[in-house]
């Protein structure tokens, strides 16, 4: 280091030596900067208010047998796809409500009928009878019973609420280079 | 009171925009009231991942009963039905989809730009049914000819009569496998098809390519967040002489006056503003004759067998076209009057509620046809009846205590039998390329939904029969026009916007020269 470095970096040492605590301080007061912020969805479990825990417990075995877990993707168990049905139910319609509710229902009195147990403790082989209204064709009006109408909103709905999972998109941003998921969204305009 | 202003204009969106367009461009000062706010694309979109909006992409329940094309990203686009409500008979459903921000659905619309023909503008001609528009193809034409260059449209000549070329940039692109094999059966069945005309650029709308244009010429005010209650008019001459507005968010109650009024509010609210006005309807038409177009979504959906297993390349899967109307142009159908296009494409998965699997089988035949999607969607006329209609509802109010409207409209036999004729067609072009038909339904969409609703304030020569004259004045006031889709007299199968566009263009010139002769 050369004297006029020397001079230069022993007058900026004592600039900085000299400014009180306060003007540091200052620069974070003109600073907006955006915070970092988590969901709730990654860090806590959400409360089950619509559902009772037989029923729950069935739509969680529902959720589990209709979208399972794969080698690449995670399924509607990781996804916490029952928890937030619950939760979009309890925002929903009587008519939706009731579709869902009798239809867990069923469920668990099929279960019990089959199997003499809930619809939560039966295999992927012993659901398959009561699940048989989803091997039927599609048709435009749906199934005109409203179990069968339950299996099949419960069926789509999984799928997309799986999908549109936070863990979904981190195990395909690890397969991938697309940011899955990501769309383009508008605030309200007030 | 304020400078009373050359011409107010009613509505940012295709029409209204035009109309400023026209007009600043030649001199004429103009106010525009808008209902919705203005719109910072800026401020107002940001990218978000679906996990993080609060019903993961579902949307909150309820809260579009009526908007199918409503998402939880777009929500904040579409009108809000409960501070805008309206009534129908439960028993026959109306969607009606509205977008309250200024430029109106010009800052969602599909971009389909096609012309109408004198197929539709002389429909009664051809086949007897309803009334002639007053204005034929070659009135329009050099109108549409100076729209599509504004709008980008792009396209393909090809000499249709049912529907006429235009100015276009040229599309030559080159078809995939599959469409080029769904080109080869429709050329065996005699079924015409062409590539989509579409307005292309980022945004399409009328607030980058019609209100800047305006605004530089210095001749234009933009008024937002302006709820027109009512046009006013003078008692004494019957002329209009302005309106009266609500500050959609304060409440605040104005009046602005106007030597010319042009109301391009689109179809349903421009005929409402009238009826709350009580204005131009000595007719009694004012309101009657609301069609829209059918809409069947996924009329089929097949797959192409050779994309399965992760073989759907570029070279294969891809792109799409569109079959123009080819029933009852020289042969009578015996079900059915007017006709009817599809949209088809090629690519993307289907739905996993076409098959009849779960669980692991159901992942698996989801992996199998990734891709290798093919579907089509078809679009046909639907007849104008006097009896479908809207009036003003005698109990309900929106946010700003404005009537709202009942709306009636019903579907025909016409119309059933057109789509069911469209899905048998379908089914064969499938069949005919190849395709394996995973789904297929001929069930349109409730009236609305479509968004194409038009007619309710006609245009006609006679003005017992009719709201407007061939220029969108209104028979009963000459200084008042309604330049939005409320003016058509039938629809044909193509979507509606250049039409709208071109005669707000038209509408605008005829506007000036009856200004610059006093006549109004």
């Amino acid at each position: 280091m050369n004297r006029r470095d020397l001079f230069k970096t022993a007058a900026g040492a004592s600039a900085a030596c000299a400014l009180p605590a306060d003007a540091q301080d200052a620069k974070k007061i003109d600073e907006a900067p955006l915070i970092a912020a988590t969901s709730p969805d990654a860090i806590a479990d959400g409360k089950v208010r619509f559902f009772a825990p037989e029923e729950f417990a069935a739509l969680e075995r529902l959720s589990d047998i209709l979208m399972p877990a794969s080698a690449n993707a995670p399924g509607a168990l990781a996804a916490g796809v029952a928890g937030f049905l619950d939760f979009l139910l309890s925002e929903s319609g009587p008519d939706r409500q009731r579709l869902y509710r009798s239809g867990v229902q069923t469920l668990n009195a099929e279960a019990r009928r089959l199997h003499g147990k809930p619809f939560s403790g039966l295999s992927i082989a012993e659901a398959a009878p009561i699940l048989k209204p989803l091997n039927e064709p599609w048709t435009y009006a749906g199934p005109s019973d409203r179990f069968s109408r339950f299996l099949t909103t419960a069926k789509e709905e999984v799928w997309q609420a799986t999908q549109s999972s936070r863990e979904w998109s981190q195990a395909a941003a690890a397969r991938t280079r697309s940011a899955g998921g990501v769309g383009l969204y508008w605030l309200p305009i007030e | 009171m304020k400078t009373s202003h050359d011409v107010l204009i009613v509505g940012s969106g295709a029409s209204g925009g035009m109309v400023a367009h026209t007009l600043t461009r030649m001199g004429i000062k103009c106010l525009m009231l808008d209902a919705g706010p203005p719109v910072d694309f800026e401020r107002h979109r940001v990218m978000r991942p679906i996990y993080d909006l609060p019903y993961r992409g579902f949307g909150k329940p309820g809260r579009f009963p009526h908007v199918t094309q409503a998402n939880e990203f777009n929500a904040n686009v579409w009108a809000d039905e409960r501070e805008n409500p309206y009534t129908y008979d439960p028993h026959d459903p109306y969607y009606w989809v509205r977008v309250r921000l200024a430029g109106g659905k010009t800052l969602v619309w599909g971009r389909a730009s096609w012309r109408l023909s004198d197929y539709e503008f002389k429909g009664k001609d051809h086949d007897g049914f309803g009334d002639n528009w007053p204005v034929s193809y070659k009135d329009l034409a050099p109108y549409y000819d100076r729209v599509e260059p504004m709008f980008r449209v792009s396209g393909r000549k090809e000499g249709f009569p049912q529907l006429p070329d235009g100015v276009f940039l040229e599309d030559n692109s080159r078809d995939s496998t599959s469409v080029e094999r769904f080109l080869a059966a429709a050329k065996r069945m005699e079924v015409p098809t062409t590539k989509q005309r579409r307005a292309t650029g980022t945004l399409a709308s009328s607030i980058n390519l019609l209100l800047p244009d305006a605004l530089a010429t210095g001749n234009l005010t933009v008024v937002p967040n302006a709820v027109v209650r009512e046009i006013t008019a003078d008692k004494k001459t019957g002329l209009a002489n302005g309106a009266s507005f609500v500050d959609r968010r304060s409440k605040r109650e104005y009046s602005v006056a106007a030597r010319v009024v042009v109301v391009g509010a689109s179809t349903l609210e421009s005929t409402r503003l009238l009826l709350n006005s009580g204005l131009a309807n000595s007719s009694g038409t004012l309101g009657h004759y609301l069609f829209d177009q059918t809409y069947t979504k996924n009329i089929v959906t097949a797959l192409v067998p050779e994309a399965r297993g992760g073989r759907a390349s570029r070279n294969l899967m891809g792109g799409g076209g569109y079959i123009v109307r080819f029933r009852n142009l020289k042969a009578r159908e015996k079900k059915f009057l007017r006709g009817y296009a599809f949209d088809f494409g090629s690519g993307g998965t289907p739905s996993p509620k076409y098959f009849p699997l779960y669980g692991e089988a159901l992942q698996k035949e989801m992996a199998a046809t990734s891709g290798s999607a093919f579907g089509m969607t078809c679009m046909g006329e639907v007849l104008p009846r006097y009896e479908n209609f809207v009036s003003i509802s005698k109990d309900v109010k929106d946010a700003w205590g404005i009537p709202a409207l009942h709306i009636r409209q019903k579907y025909s036999d016409n119309e059933r039998e057109m789509v069911k004729d469209a899905l048998s067609v379908a089914e064969e072009l499938c069949h005919g390329a190849g395709f394996e038909i995973l789904a297929k339904h001929s069930q349109m969409v409730p009236p609305g939904e479509s968004i194409h609703e038009l007619g309710t304030c006609r245009m006609g020569s006679d003005p017992k029969t009719s709201v407007l004259n061939g220029f969108n004045q209104t028979h009963d006031i000459r200084n008042l026009f309604v330049v939005d889709g409320g003016a058509f007299v039938s629809g044909g199968a193509q979507n509606p916007t250049l039409t709208i566009l071109s005669l707000a263009m038209r509408a605008s010139e005829y506007m000036a020269e009856e200004m610059r002769k006093k006549n109004i």
